[in-house]
């Protein structure tokens, strides 16, 4: 009877075993990532001020309030244009790059780590720096193209709505490119070298390897970093924040800025809960896209 | 080998612990609040501490605070004052943020008026009336700087710094194109055509912040509409009409300005310090600022040392024909208050009675070239040629309009901040500004009706 119910308690505790060597890292992931999350989706069904004191349920009506504010429109809006033109400008560079650095040379080397250094930088310290780089008075770069038209240069790169997307984008791109050549040269350096070897030998050029193996075998790496890009560029917050705030009049406004202002600066926690939960369906979304491309290039 | 039967509960145990401790660890993350009982041992006598939000980031405002806390702490052992500095900008959302998570400052810097309304409301900061009674501590503020701390009637926050705007400006630049101070809208007008013929930015402007260019609007609103009137309609409960034709009317004619070239061209990523930048370095000869910015151009830290004495200021003109007291001036004082959760009342009202005495206002005085709120604070003494100019307008005029955007509701404010910038960039109207005001207003006022 006690060998029986000592294997019935061995075999019990030996199929919890793997849960307890969880336990831990699940406990921090539910305390601050599904617990916060949950709490957003409870506060996306009130009308939550903490300053002022007051909850009230409002069901859906900070969803429809959000969905058909034209402010949530341009953000999205600025938001798949920073994907597109983050995708268009980061992945051909960042490949390029990767292709041409796979060496082992010091030079590559250098230049790898070169590229790679602007990541380290918290984004505050670039969103500052590149803020007094742009100044539309004061600025190093219309003070160096003043130098080269030999007139003062008064291009207000961060002022001028039509341009302040551009610039925050371009120096997205000049603080990411690095990692994504990281990225792709990870997978660069997994192809096998053998068959570099043989298409030098039947007398395949640079371009015709880069075309005809690298980029073939690394279709599923630059998918992958492709949605990383995309993922990146929905959540984007910190740099637009600390340049523009979201400015001017909401030109540089992303989704990011648009929950942050509406629940901070605007009071309205819960119709910036609603903001968030959206980011969060739609960058899930990608996440799903991205776990089936991992699991099929698993498959491959 | 399969574990053995009492090693499993250990094995289990552990990861229990394990996970208990790493909550435990996070809960522990927070700086422990040490009451009047202290945690001290037997050697260390218990000091209280009281944290103490502060905007004052820059000199002389900074430095001169720190020496009135080594003072206060002098006199005070007992007490340790945590100051800890935010840049007003930041601090509009940093302090929420601590409010709603339930870790405000003991003392923290308010903005009166609706801004602080609000907190009143929600009960986050403690009513002051009882303490303000006593040893006359409410009556040695200046008269009318305590009505934008009083909610309901009941005091929620003591003043601390007088703030009105003026325009700064260069006589130097005036008297060599033989223009003076002006008197009226038109004569400001001609002034700026003046500068602007000879391709001079008249007026140094920046708005990234967004409520530099309100300040403008707040102003001709009040000249044209009214005071009274003005008031009522920002009420968040009762206001949002804006019916009366001065509110287009003003906005129009900051259109003019924008539309006419006489504010910094791309004032919209332009930062408070360009425009201060752009005025010493006698690049425009205006700059509508307030007198937190006294200091800021006596300051060799801050501004190039021939330009200290070059600059002077004059009042918003009056805007004839308009329905306001022409002679009001626009500001507000800026203050403190007690937050409500606070463990350390007495230790932090200790300090807030300390900070605004008489003898440290006259200190304050002397270091910022500040209007301190406290009676007797401004002397001949202590204050400088501006600040006694200041002082003699601020005692001789009618009444002082608060900024629009502390009487405005949160959601009303943003949506009309944002408009504003619109129009400084020319995508949105002036009838624009106002419709996107009216309809922010219309849902802050639905929201009041159903608290």
């Amino acid at each position: 009877m006690c060998l029986i119910g000592a294997q019935v308690r061995h075999r019990t505790a030996h199929r919890l075993i793997p849960y307890g060597f969880v336990a831990p890292a699940l406990g921090v992931f539910g305390l601050f990532a599904l617990g916060p999350i949950l709490f957003a989706v409870v506060l996306a069904l009130f009308h939550w001020d903490p300053v002022g004191g007051t909850t009230r349920f409002v069901g859906l009506g900070n969803f429809s309030q959000i969905l058909t504010d034209p402010r949530t429109h341009s953000a999205l809006r600025n938001n798949i244009l920073w994907i597109v033109l983050s995708l268009g400008i980061q992945l051909p560079i960042a490949l390029l790059l990767a292709a041409t650095l796979s060496d082992a040379s010091r030079s590559s080397r250098l230049l790898r780590t070169l590229f790679f250094s602007p990541l380290v930088i918290p984004a505050v310290a670039i969103g500052l720096l590149f803020g007094i780089i742009l100044d539309g008075h004061f600025g190093s770069l219309n003070a160096a193209l003043g130098l080269l038209k030999g007139e003062a240069v008064r291009i207000g790169w961060l002022s001028d709505p039509r341009l302040a997307l551009i610039a925050l984008i371009g120096v997205a791109c000049w603080q990411y490119t690095g990692f994504h050549m990281m990225v792709l040269l990870a997978g660069i350096q997994s192809i096998p070298h053998e068959l570099y070897e043989a298409a030098a030998l039947d007398g395949a050029g640079w371009w015709a390897r880069l075309t005809r193996i690298t980029l073939p075998l690394l279709r599923q790496v630059l998918l992958v970093d492709a949605l990383l890009i995309a993922i990146g560029s929905m959540k984007v917050f910190d740099l637009v924040w600390v340049m523009t705030r979201g400015g001017p009049n909401n030109a540089t406004d992303v989704l990011a800025t648009h929950m942050y202002s509406t629940a901070i600066m605007s009071e309205q926690m819960g119709a910036g809960s609603a903001i968030a939960l959206l980011m969060l369906a739609i960058t899930l979304g990608f996440a799903i896209i991205h776990a089936r491309l991992a699991a099929r290039g698993g498959g491959d | 080998m399969p574990p053995s039967c009492s090693a499993v509960p250990r094995a289990l145990a552990l990861v229990a612990a394990l996970t208990l401790a790493t909550v435990g660890l996070v809960a522990c993350a927070r700086k422990p609040q040490e009451g009047p009982s202290g945690a001290g041992g037997v050697s260390a006598p218990a000091r209280t501490v009281v944290r103490f939000a502060s905007v004052w980031v820059n000199p002389p405002r900074q430095p001169a605070l720190e020496k009135v806390v080594e003072e206060f702490e002098a006199l005070h052992p007992e007490i340790d004052i945590e100051v800890t500095y935010t840049a007003p900008d930041d601090y509009k959302m940093a302090i929420r943020t601590q409010v709603a998570a339930g870790e405000a400052p003991d003392v923290f810097f308010v903005w009166p008026g609706e801004w602080l309304w609000k907190f009143a409301r929600g009960e986050q900061v403690m009513d002051l009336t009882d303490e303000l009674a006593k040893d006359g501590w409410g009556d040695q503020f200046l008269p009318n700087s305590m009505p934008l701390f009083q909610y309901e009637g009941r005091a929620y926050g003591v003043p601390m710094l007088m703030q009105c705007k003026y325009f700064f400006y260069n006589p130097e630049m005036f008297a060599e194109r033989g223009l003076s101070e002006p008197q009226t809208w038109d004569d400001l007008i001609t002034i700026c055509e003046t500068f602007k013929r000879e391709e001079i930015v008249p007026i140094a402007l920046s708005n990234t912040d967004r409520w530099p260019l309100h300040h403008y609007a707040t102003i001709l609103w009040q000249r044209l509409v009214g005071e009274d009137q003005l008031l009522r309609d920002l009420d968040r409960a009762t206001g949002g009409a804006y019916a009366h034709p001065g509110y287009r009317q003003g906005l129009e004619m900051l259109e003019e300005l924008v539309s006419r070239g006489y504010f910094t061209p791309g004032a919209n990523g332009e930062t408070r310090d360009s425009a201060r930048l752009l005025f010493a370095t006698e690049q425009s000869p205006m700059f509508f600022t307030a007198t937190w910015d006294l200091g800021w151009f006596l300051d060799e830290r801050q501004t190039p040392p021939e330009f200290i004495d070059k600059w002077d200021m004059f009042q918003f003109p009056s805007v004839p024909g308009g329905e306001g007291n022409q002679d009001y001036m626009m500001g507000a004082p800026d203050g403190y208050a007690v937050y409500s959760g606070t463990k350390v009342k007495d230790a932090a009202l200790t300090w807030l009675r300390y900070f605004t005495s008489p003898e440290v206002g006259r200190q304050l005085v002397t270091e910022l070239q500040e209007l301190v709120c406290v009676q007797g604070a401004v002397t001949d003494q202590n204050a400088g040629r501006r600040l006694q100019k200041y002082a003699n307008d601020l005692s001789s005029a009618p009444g002082v309009i608060p900024w629009a955007d502390i009487m405005l509701e949160s959601s009303a404010r943003e949506a009309f901040l944002d408009a504003l910038q619109g129009m400084l960039d020319g995508t949105v109207s002036p009838e624009g500004v106002l419709q996107r005001l009216r309809e922010a207003h219309a849902q802050a006022r639905v929201e009041a009706a159903s608290e």
